[in-house]
């Protein structure tokens, strides 16, 4: 019996491994052995010229090359800061978006279905869109903002350095919300409601409940989405690239990469910029699972 | 405040949030059925005097020299993305059966890898595929499009299927095995009918996913009658003069069929969002 076990188990084990396969390989070949050639080619002089040759090897030239590049530092600042404001930003309006729809209501399920047009829609349509509607000379935005007499002269949104980046946040929050407010969302919902009933009875007004009931409830979603944003923003190439191309103090860590590797084919260099981004993805991943794990238990 | 009030200045705070989100959908609908004139007046035109179809009939059939009509990119969108489906169910599925099903050694370790495969971003594989798919002669290939965006896909197939045929009474498929049925006759009889919600979810996630990807079509694809629908309109748009009522009818006809598909399986759409976002 013992053994008819054991062929049954290993059997299954077999076929376990038969049905992962295929789905294992193409991550392999396709997420992981880039990975590791990226590491490889951010040691070697590769460029397109010398693709199908052997690459000389280059040591630390590719990483000393992009950190003397004068771009470098303020790029690496600019993408931090921005990919915090942009995070913070689709907390705040997701939260707001939640918090409202939290409200029993008739057509909730239309305005929330609304809601979720930017998010869904390809990013290459509503990146145009908001191109247009920015426009210096044709667009809606500035026409608005002088007639509500918030401007006095049209402004050149996406290609003058002091609005560019800010621009690309508003953009950012405005897209992204939602992904922020699905999860918040779906955390009020599951919060009983006699807690709240229960700070009523006690004489707690709505903002007290809030600040004491509502926001230590949201706590750990709110710190799961912010890391999330955050490491997405950081590593985010088309967004900034379809909205200013880098142009206008918006040149960020990707679109610095891109430039490197396709823009002038310094493959070798290139792979040294993404690894920049490598470490902070790592660094990330390495808090998302010692602290919010934790938070979760 | 009354019960009242209340709801009437959150139905008002809606209503407002909703203008400023949907503006932008609308202002595009409108700038791609206006005259040349209203398009571009020095006092916006909000409801165009006349609606012409005129940039519609140009971006699908002359768009101008050298350019394919959009009609070719969205062929080209569409094969990629429905064999990006195809692909990511089939792989997805099988794998997600052994992890949820079966006993195996590294199971551990290849649930970790999903995770970490799950936060990892397109941008660091930019440069590495870029280089292998040169060296493999598989640019302005659709197929090597597919290959990246099913590994891109897998993670989420796996872990809402994982999830779904978790959820499925095991009681149910050893009734199956007793009766005679192997394992793949009980994944194929018994484990994927009952999971079709699942399975919609995850078509529909990976197909917007596919249909809406620009980074890698955009490195990967130089010949324009390879152009995906996104980088047929960044073509577009990066034309001398704009021609911007072209690049909005273009972006309504990117955009309708992801509405369509949203608003007809809302449901189905929205699990795959909360599990995966569109990661970015």
């Amino acid at each position: 019996m013992g053994v008819r076990l054991g062929t049954l188990r290993q059997r299954e084990e077999a076929l376990a491994y038969l049905l992962v396969f295929p789905g294992l390989l193409v991550v392999l070949g396709v997420v992981l052995f880039p990975v590791i050639y990226n590491i490889w080619m951010s040691f070697h002089d590769l460029t397109l010229a010398n693709l199908g040759e052997r690459a000389p090897f280059a040591g630390l030239d590719n990483y000393l090359k992009v950190i003397r590049d004068p771009d470098f530092l303020s790029s690496l600042f600019i993408t931090g800061g921005y990919a915090v404001a942009a995070g913070l930003m689709s907390i705040v309006v997701g939260l707001a978006a939640a918090l409202l729809l939290n409200v029993r209501m008739p057509m909730r399920n239309v305005f929330r279905a609304g809601f979720l047009f930017p998010y869904v829609a390809p990013l290459i349509s509503v990146v145009y869109i908001w191109k247009w509607i920015l426009d210096p000379q044709a667009g809606v935005a500035n026409w608005l903002l002088m007639k509500g007499g918030i401007i006095s002269a049209p402004m050149d949104w996406l290609t003058n350095s002091s609005t560019a980046l800010l621009s690309v946040i508003l953009f950012q929050g405005w897209r992204y919300f939602p992904f922020a407010m699905l999860l918040i969302l779906a955390r009020l919902q599951a919060i009983p409601t006699d807690l709240h009933e229960a700070a009523a009875v006690d004489g707690a007004n709505r903002f007290q409940q809030f600040i004491n009931i509502t926001l230590p409830e949201l706590r750990y979603v709110l710190g799961i989405v912010f890391l999330l944003r955050f490491v997405w923003t950081f590593n985010k190439f088309d967004d900034v690239f379809l909205l200013t191309s880098g142009a206008a103090n918006t040149k960020v860590l990707p679109i610095l990469t891109y430039r490197y590797a396709i823009g002038t084919g310094q493959l070798g260099v290139g792979a040294a910029c993404s690894m920049f981004l490598f470490i902070v993805l790592v660094a990330f991943i390495l808090v998302y699972h010692l602290k919010v794990f934790q938070w979760g238990k | 405040m009354g019960k009242v009030a209340r709801r009437v200045l959150v139905l008002v705070a809606l209503l407002a949030f909703l203008f400023v989100v949907l503006f932008p959908l609308y202002w595009m609908v409108i700038s791609s059925t206006k005259s040349f004139r209203e398009l571009f007046s020095t006092t916006p035109v909000f409801w165009p005097s006349t609606f012409t179809a005129k940039a519609y009939k140009a971006v699908l059939t002359s768009p101008g020299e050298d350019i394919p009509d959009l009609l070719d990119a969205l062929r080209n969108s569409l094969m990629v993305a429905g064999g990006t489906v195809f692909c990511s169910l089939l792989l997805g599925t099988l794998a997600a059966y052994a992890i949820a099903r079966l006993r195996f050694r590294g199971k551990a370790l290849i649930t970790g890898l999903v995770l970490v495969v799950y936060l990892f971003p397109a941008i660091l594989l930019m440069v590495p595929l870029f280089a292998m798919f040169a060296k493999a002669g598989l640019h302005n290939k659709l197929s090597g499009l597919i290959v990246a965006y099913v590994a891109q896909t897998l993670p989420v197939s796996l872990l809402m299927l994982g999830n779904y045929f978790r959820s499925i009474p095991a009681e149910i498929e050893d009734a199956a095995l007793v009766d005679g049925c192997s394992r793949l006759g009980v994944i194929w009889r018994v484990t994927i009918p009952l999971s079709v919600p699942a399975i919609a979810s995850v078509a529909l996630y990976v197909f917007v996913i596919a249909w809406n990807e620009f980074l890698f079509a955009y490195i990967l694809l130089t010949d324009t009658k390879k152009f995906t629908a996104p980088v047929w309109i960044s073509y577009l748009y990066s034309q001398l003069h704009t021609p911007w009522n072209q690049v909005m009818a273009a972006s309504v006809l990117v955009t309708v069929p992801v509405i369509v598909l949203f608003v007809w399986f809302e449901k189905y759409m929205e699990q795959g969002l909360t599990a995966g976002g569109v990661k970015g």
